[in-house]
């Protein structure tokens, strides 16, 4: 999931600098991805961290040359995928560009490397003529970790990722998915109290971390800067 | 720890026939057990019920162990069992699986369901699950008064219609209601017949009827959890071969419907559930919003970043500050009176007599005028504050508050409570570690509180150093501890193998502390302390006071003399007083009162004596009771490891302090 992620923000910011000629913006790569410009902050310094892409306050995000490659190499994936669904498979291209947003980033480079002697033996490896791929969303990034709300803000639970019998514990105190909450108390860096069914429940951060929320409407996220490196 | 005793489990022919009558064991009519989430009064409601004194706080987990009690209603004589307070019938810590297995190998004849009327829906999620169990339950809508508070209204008599057993509001903590609840439990006609099923989906309906129909002796609880897997509770109330093949087809059937939904089968009985609890709640409960502004803001602050921590090291100062002045205030005009009227005298009278006989009489009595000079003012005040601290609810905050910290000492901020109940008395606290999730948390905790100065400590701390040498050279012994603890924490942490768990922790509203219930609770422990302190304190008197005349105490002394004056500077007699502290830490001082013949210290300790004296005695090995409870939770090894650490680090303490003095 991390590597699907990082991909896709190489891929946005490669096709962002493309279009304007200029570092991408937070705030255009996180228009772009439809999430919060905080979680785009965040990101963005793991991939600095990384050495994927250069950061400059007030200029933008640029790629580093191991960040372009490894774009042009899911874009050359996409590419060849999307190609082999619409010749060979005869699949609409729109639910070709789909599968191959999907799919590039799980194939291996043999796959990649057989499919394209196979367009090519096939004569249809015309890569340069096919368009760049239109906006592969995070439709997933519509929700954020717990830690991530601010205080006194409201959401909805949409998933536990935790072990069963601490999620079986949430469960006995009222906090299952879909259950609408109210951040209480957040300490910078430590627990946070949520108000579930009434009754306040203090959460330390390694648990609440792995709640993920959907924020109410008009509230606004807290930033959390480089918290994950 | 757990009273179950031998006859009293029956073990079931078949899987769990929830109907099957438990044996009486010939004193008692009928038994009564009080069941239902923690912090809902069923405690204040035990002990109003039953007159035995037990805990009552505002803290998930004051309840560990069970009790039990009895009571007569009309001509029948009931056992009444207070449980540990349980979420759900599911995964539970070591405290909430007392009443898991209670439930479920001891058949009470009626459960007591005691439900928080101001959090009616998350209550009801365990109330449906134990109507399940096919146990006559009477329901105690408890807290009324607090609910009225906040605005919430519940119709009682609607609530009792939908459920199909009796309902009756209450107010445990005022007496109210209780009458009426005994009599609709020892009602003949109560039984589990007609009270609502919950409807769960179609797909677990029909796994629970095909699994009935293989394993048709099994209540339809156990088919339940066995498709939620629950190994635990199947186990419990199952034969072993039965509980297996059962475990089997059920986990079978749970993959099918798990498939079917692409969901937990757990998630979707919660669901099912909740959406029950839901249900009811909203047609029973009305809400008017109630301005509860103030409250909230002074909540808030509680937990604020900086206001939190300063007023948590404020709290701690004022508290050790008042035990200091009003404690010393008490000790001195007890001192008094006891010089006066009662050692002066009697010296007199046997200035004559037997030596033997004249020391030992006399020795006796300076240890009861230590225990009631020393101990009783100190040790009373700090109860009385601490039992302030319970029962508002700010250690659930003061847990909240330190969670980061306490992520460095490889615990999470749930051991916050322990830890301060530490402060009292490591007994009970180190009882308290049982609402930790995993062994290597209470193994941590339990070192650790068995280094916290408790109120017998303080007693020492205050009484000796705080007296006669300096208020603040008595904070700096605790400043000493903090570091202690918090370097062996910081090492344990790291070192300890073990499972991590999360930090999960309901916190309960703030409530005013009732001036009755602190007293009674405070009443409470110093009773419990003169049981146990006193007959030691006299008895170990007039042992030493035999002693001395005989000549063995100077033996004794003369041959640790090499480290006790040598390498601490303590004064001889010292030693005798250290071995006694053993017993009973305060006992370290009452003692050495008696030896040095005078409770002014200043006459026969200097000001750095005095400070290696307590630093020692706050230090070196548990005393006896700990070290019992020590053994009893954690083991034989374990506990010879923290008496071994704690008496090298005293002495190794205790000698570096006194050569800095020695320089200074």
């Amino acid at each position: 999931m991390y590597t699907e992620r990082t991909e896709e923000y190489l891929e946005t910011i490669q096709g962002l600098i493309n279009r304007t000629s200029s570092p991408a913006k937070n705030k255009d790569i996180a228009k772009e991805l439809d999430i919060s410009p905080a979680t785009v902050t965040e990101m963005i310094q793991r991939l600095s961290d990384e050495g994927l892409v250069t950061h400059a306050p007030y200029r933008g995000v640029e790629l580093t040359e191991s960040g372009i490659i490894q774009a042009n190499n899911l874009q050359r994936k996409h590419l060849v995928l999307k190609n082999f669904f619409t010749r060979v498979l005869d699949i609409n291209e729109e639910v070709a560009d789909q599968e191959a947003c999907a799919l590039e980033h799980v194939m291996s480079d043999v796959v990649l490397e057989r499919m394209c002697s196979y367009l090519a033996e096939k004569g249809l490896c015309n890569i340069s003529e096919t368009t760049l791929p239109s906006k592969c969303s995070l439709s997933r990034e519509h929700y954020i970790s717990l830690v991530e709300m601010n205080e006194k803000t409201k959401g909805k639970v949409v998933m536990v990722a935790l072990p069963k019998e601490t999620k079986d514990r949430l469960t006995s105190l009222g906090m299952v998915a879909g259950e609408d909450i109210e951040i209480k108390r957040k300490q910078k860096q430590g627990c946070i109290s949520i108000i579930t069914k009434g009754t306040e429940i203090a959460l330390g951060n390694e648990v609440a971390e792995k709640i993920f929320v959907k924020p109410a409407e008009n509230d606004h996220i807290h930033r959390r800067l480089g918290k994950h490196s | 720890m757990t009273t179950f005793t031998g006859d009293l489990v029956n073990i079931p022919d078949s899987c769990c026939g929830a109907a099957e009558k438990r044996m009486h064991d010939g004193d008692h009519d009928m038994t009564i057990a009080f069941v239902g989430n923690p912090s809902v009064g069923k405690s204040a409601f035990f002990s109003r019920v039953t007159g035995v004194g037990v805990m009552v706080s505002n803290y998930p987990g004051t309840t560990v162990e069970m009790t039990r009690g009895t009571v007569k209603v009309g001509q029948k004589k009931i056992d009444i069992v207070d449980l540990p307070g349980i979420y759900s019938l599911g995964t539970s810590t070591e405290d909430e699986r007392v009443s898991k297995e209670y439930l479920l190998r001891e058949y009470p004849d009626v459960i007591v369901n005691v439900v928080d009327a101001t959090r009616l829906e998350r209550n009801l999620y365990l109330t449906l699950q134990i109507l399940e169990l096919g146990v006559p339950i009477v329901i105690a809508l408890n807290q009324l008064d607090a609910a009225r508070e906040m605005g919430i209204d519940i119709d009682a008599p609607k609530l009792s219609q939908i459920l199909g057993v009796p309902v009756v509001p209450t107010v445990a903590t005022k007496g109210i209601g209780l009458d009426e609840v005994l009599k609709e439990a020892v009602n003949p006609s109560l039984s589990p017949a007609g009270r609502i099923r919950v409807h769960y989906d179609n797909h677990i309906t029909n796994a629970i009827n095909d699994l009935g129909a293989e394993f048709p002796d099994t209540a339809s609880v156990i088919r339940l959890r066995a498709l939620e897997n629950d190994a635990d509770f199947v186990r419990m109330c199952c034969r072993p071969h039965e509980a297996d093949l059962l475990l089997s087809k059920s986990s079978e059937m749970a993959s099918e419907i798990e498939d079917a939904h692409n969901m937990a089968i757990s998630d979707t009985m919660a669901r099912d559930l909740y959406g029950e609890a839901g249900q009811i709640t909203d047609s029973v409960q009305s809400i008017v919003e109630k301005d509860t502004s103030l409250k909230h803001r002074i909540d808030d602050m509680l937990t604020s970043e900086y206001v939190g921590v300063v007023g948590l090291a404020a709290a701690l100062l004022l508290t050790f500050l008042l035990v200091f002045r009003i404690g010393g205030f008490l000790e001195e005009g007890i001192v008094h009176l006891f010089e006066t009227y009662l050692i002066a005298p009697v010296e007199a009278e046997l200035a004559t007599s037997n030596p033997l006989v004249r020391n030992v009489i006399i020795y006796s009595l300076l240890g009861i005028e230590a225990g009631f000079a020393i101990a009783i003012p100190y040790i009373g005040i700090f109860y009385i504050i601490l039992s302030i601290f319970e029962d508002s609810g700010y250690l659930t905050r003061a847990a909240f508050l330190l969670d980061n910290l306490t992520h460095r000492l490889g615990l999470h901020g749930r051991a916050v409570i322990p830890l301060v109940l530490g402060l009292g008395c490591n007994v009970p606290a180190i009882m308290a570690t049982r609402a930790l999730n995993t062994l290597r948390e209470r193994r941590i905790a339990s070192v650790l509180i068995s280094l916290i100065p408790c109120s017998a400590r303080t007693v020492i701390i205050l009484g000796l150093v705080g007296t006669f040498v300096g208020y603040w050279a008595a904070v700096s012994i605790y400043v000493l501890e903090i570091f202690i603890i918090f370097i062996t924490g910081w090492i344990l942490g790291r070192g300890l193998p073990g499972e991590r768990t999360g930090f999960i922790m309901e916190m309960g509203p703030l409530r005013h502390p009732d001036v009755v219930s602190t007293f009674k609770k405070t009443w409470l422990r110093i009773r419990e302390f003169v049981y146990i302190a006193f007959p030691l304190l006299i008895v170990g008197s007039a042992l030493l006071g035999g002693l001395d005349t005989l000549g063995i105490l100077d033996i004794f002394e003369n041959a640790v003399s090499p480290i006790s004056v040598g390498i601490l500077g303590l004064p001889a007699f010292a030693a005798t007083a250290l071995v006694f502290g053993i017993l009973r830490k305060e006992m370290a001082l009452e003692i050495l009162a008696v030896l040095a013949g005078t409770a002014n210290f200043a006459m026969v300790l200097t000001p750095l004596q005095m400070y290696v004296f307590a630093v020692i005695t706050t230090i070196y090995i548990p005393c006896v009771a700990t070290i019992a409870i020590l053994k009893h939770e954690l083991g034989t090894r374990d506990t010879v490891m923290i008496s071994t650490f704690t008496i090298l680090l005293a002495f190794t303490v205790g000698a570096v302090i006194y050569q800095i003095g020695m320089l200074l």
